[in-house]
């Protein structure tokens, strides 16, 4: 079976991008675990699927566990409550992409109770494959960085997509690599990496059960180069049966699809596409935990371990309830309020600032990111100087000048034309533009008037 | 607090490279080809390098505020204008023209199509030739390097057109203009030309940082030195009797090769964006610059060559790589 993963892998090396150094002070890190704040806000959105249904109203007491929304929509996740305490109330409150989304607010009763507590099943590698993929569906795991619900990436496809080269053919999508990926998206994360460091066994047993689940013959880890060195995480890895490949973390080679082209040399189908496209499926170590936590003990998502990282503080890698409000994470790591200029959720290159400290944490938080007042970068309106460095750096060899130049000047059709959806909004461009154009607004804005252009007609 | 978190889109973090710290990089680059220009050409090669910045930054001032645009003298791109132009000129250059020249550089060469990054057409070099087709007497006659020996102005010792290097060895007689000059007088700059062009070794040292620092793309320079040096080795290769066609070497050092290569060619409105692009443009300047310089009116090519590559960079625009995922059907 060895002989078949490497047929599969054809590394291409990763040119594009950025060299953003090595990975910060939070790297070094243990994950530790955040008091329970004493009012959590937890939104009734946080995957990319419809809005689930509040199943809770004002004044119930919730235990731990309990749904507090669901959907039939296939890429909802159901909500589980993350604290036992009692409903204040189910109305809008800011989420972290600036949106009003329902959220559930719950005063926390520090009581700890599980409505049914997690208790390890010794049979679990036993378990009947649709049994393990309702596990994982009823537990709510959310991919962070697209919001897919995890079951939807593990199961197999419900129904063809349609492509635009591939109209009307059915396709099953098998999965000939699974990859587990350690890298983090970008340098103010680490914690995939500190996993790698403090759980190797949990992962290596994770990933035999998502082998198992689709199908996979093969499986290796990314793990990234500077970790190459050091040598107690480069035996940690091989206790175990995880295959590491190791590879430079050049931004952003960690999303997923451009790490299925940096490992396998092949390229999903963009925009329409996913690895799986190209018998690929990646996986961040974090949700390889969570996967199998569902397996094993039916435990719910109800926290999620995010990197916090800020000016004059010492960076955090920190597991926190779902529905913490930010304020709350910021005093616990003792930032200094008084002199932040932005709150990030995500990293610095592709996070959201934040217009309220109440937003709360949700399963697509992947960091909490400070930065002072003094550290801001201001964009221009200045016209694009042609100077062609976005070309360069692009990943998805896409031409921004002349996207964003189309998007500027309201060309919206000509900027689809040009391939608009294909960007990935990393923001590269927009970090070495020496004009300082914002180019990913620019991108974003676009995208929106492109897709009310296409629904209105 | 919340009443002063700044909210915009990511990223949030900017490279240092601004448009004003690439211009200065640039001005650094081009300091040791001034300063060998100082020293050949004296005092008057002063006053037309600052007379010439000096009307470039004034006149980009004042279409600015003609204009009701922001005025942008502070990032430099105006005073580099009117630097390499100077650097092109001989030493010899009246003061009048000099003014003219740089401000129809500034005015007709860049701010009347926009200003920064919108010129389809390098300023310099439509500033020179401007200069060059209305006083040909004036700014085509160049004159013998004279060291600071001869006293801090110079002395002015005008050669015929056909006592130029370039001429010389377009009657085939290379060796004869190094014999003249010296090989090392040659490399550092004591030759007819430009008060700013003429030292290869001060020149490639501006363009190699220029280079290493990521201010110019590495394309054009190669491009356009390999298809200069490829075009021209051919020809000499194929003159067994080797009498009409000069050494390719001879070919870098004499005219504006390198001032070409490393800093007019490379402008970044006016050249592609793209590699792939940059490289064939570099290319077709090389290989054009010998064509003007073996078979044209004109003694020197390069500066006709970029503008004619200039107008095809919206062409080679067009060269570009498929973008990511456009597939090969699926597997």
């Amino acid at each position: 079976m060895a002989a078949k993963v490497e047929q599969l892998i054809k590394p291409k090396k990763f040119r594009r991008g950025l060299d953003l150094g090595p990975p910060g002070a939070v790297a070094a890190q243990p994950i530790e675990d955040m008091p329970l704040p004493p009012r959590l806000y937890v939104p009734l959105k946080q995957h990319r699927g419809a809005l689930c249904e509040s199943k809770v109203s004002p004044g119930d007491q919730v235990k731990i566990g309990q749904i507090l929304g669901e959907s039939a929509d296939p890429e909802a996740a159901p909500i589980h409550a993350p604290v036992s305490g009692r409903v204040i109330s189910v109305a809008d409150h800011p989420d972290p992409f600036g949106r009003m989304t329902l959220t559930v607010t719950i005063e926390n009763d520090g009581a700890e109770e599980w409505l049914e507590p997690p208790s390890p099943d010794p049979q679990f590698q036993q378990k009947k494959l649709s049994a393990m993929m309702r596990a994982v569906r009823l537990a709510g795991w959310v991919v962070p960085r697209s919001g897919r619900p995890v079951y939807t990436m593990l199961a197999p496809p419900e129904r063809p997509r349609s492509y635009i080269f591939l109209v009307g053919i059915p396709q099953i999508k098998p999965v000939r690599l699974l990859v587990v990926s350690t890298l983090d998206l970008e340098p103010t994360l680490a914690v995939n990496r500190r996993l790698l460091i403090e759980a190797p066994e949990e992962i290596n047993l994770g990933v035999e059960m998502i082998k198992k689940m689709v199908g996979a013959k093969d499986s290796l880890t990314v793990v990234d180069q500077s970790l190459n060195r050091n040598a107690s995480t480069q035996t940690a890895p091989a206790g175990t049966d995880l295959k590491p490949v190791y590879l430079k973390n050049r931004y952003p080679v960690a999303w997923p699809e451009l790490l299925t082209t940096a490992l396998t040399g092949l390229e999903v189908p963009w925009p329409e596409g996913e690895p799986r496209d190209v018998g690929v499926l990646i996986l961040e170590a974090d949700t390889v935990l969570g996967v199998l936590e569902a397996i094993q003990s039916g435990r719910p998502q109800i926290d999620r371990i995010i990197s916090v990282t800020g000016p004059e503080m010492t960076p955090r890698n920190l597991r926190v309830r779902i529905g913490t409000p930010f304020k709350d994470i910021i005093s616990f790591v003792g930032g200094d309020l008084s002199s932040v200029g932005k709150i990030i959720v995500g990293g610095l290159m592709s996070g959201y600032a934040q217009y309220t400290d109440l937003a709360p944490v949700t399963k697509e938080t992947l960091a909490v990111t400070l930065m002072a007042d003094d550290e801001l970068v201001a964009f221009s309106e200045h016209i694009c100087i042609k100077c062609g460095r976005c070309v360069g750096v692009c990943p998805m060899r896409l031409l921004p000048n002349v996207i964003t130049n189309f998007c500027e000047f309201g060309h919206f059709a000509d900027a689809a034309e040009a391939e608009l959806f294909k960007c990935i909004e990393c923001g590269c461009c927009a970090y070495v533009c020496p004009a300082k154009r914002p180019l990913v607004h620019y991108i974003k804005h676009g995208k929106a008037e492109v897709t009310a252009m296409r629904t209105a007609t | 607090m919340s009443d002063k978190l700044s909210v915009t889109f990511s990223p949030h973090l900017q490279d240092r490279a601004s448009i004003s710290s690439l211009t200065y990089l640039t001005l650094a680059a081009l300091g040791p080809a001034i300063l060998v220009g100082l020293y050949f050409f004296g005092l008057r090669a002063l006053i037309i390098f600052a007379l010439s910045a000096a009307t470039a930054v004034a006149a980009e001032a004042l279409m600015q505020k003609v204009m009701g645009r922001e005025i942008t003298i502070r990032d430099g791109t105006a005073a580099l204008t009117g630097l390499l132009l100077a650097m092109l000129l001989p030493a010899g250059t009246p003061w009048w023209a000099v003014m003219v020249g740089s401000a129809v550089a500034i005015f007709l060469g860049k701010q009347l199509f926009g200003g920064l990054g919108c010129n389809p057409f390098n300023a310099v070099i439509v500033g020179w030739v401007v200069m060059q087709l209305s006083w040909p007497n004036a700014v085509g006659i160049f004159y013998e390097p004279v060291s600071l020996s001869e006293g801090l102005w110079g002395k002015l010792y005008p050669l015929d057109p056909s006592e130029m290097p370039l001429a010389i060895m377009a009657f085939g007689d290379a060796a004869g203009v190094t014999d003249m000059y010296g090989l090392w007088p040659s490399l550092i700059g004591g030759i007819p030309g430009g008060i700013g062009s003429t030292s290869v070794i001060a020149l490639a040292l501006g363009g190699l940082f220029l280079i290493i620092r990521r201010v110019i793309p590495w394309q054009i320079p190669v491009g356009f030195l390999g298809g200069l040096l490829i075009f021209a080795l051919i020809f000499w290769l194929t003159d067994t009797a080797g009498e009409t066609y000069a050494n390719p070497l001879h070919h870098l050092i004499f005219g504006y090769t390198l001032i070409g290569a490393f800093f007019l060619a490379p402008d970044q409105a006016t050249s592609p964006y793209t590699g792939f692009g940059a490289l064939l443009y570099g290319l077709g300047v090389g290989v054009l610059t010998m064509i003007i310089r073996y078979w044209g009116a004109y003694q020197d090519g390069v500066l006709f060559a970029i503008l004619f590559l200039n107008a095809l960079t919206p062409t080679l625009d067009r060269i570009r790589f498929k973008s990511y995922g456009r597939v090969k059907a699926a597997v």
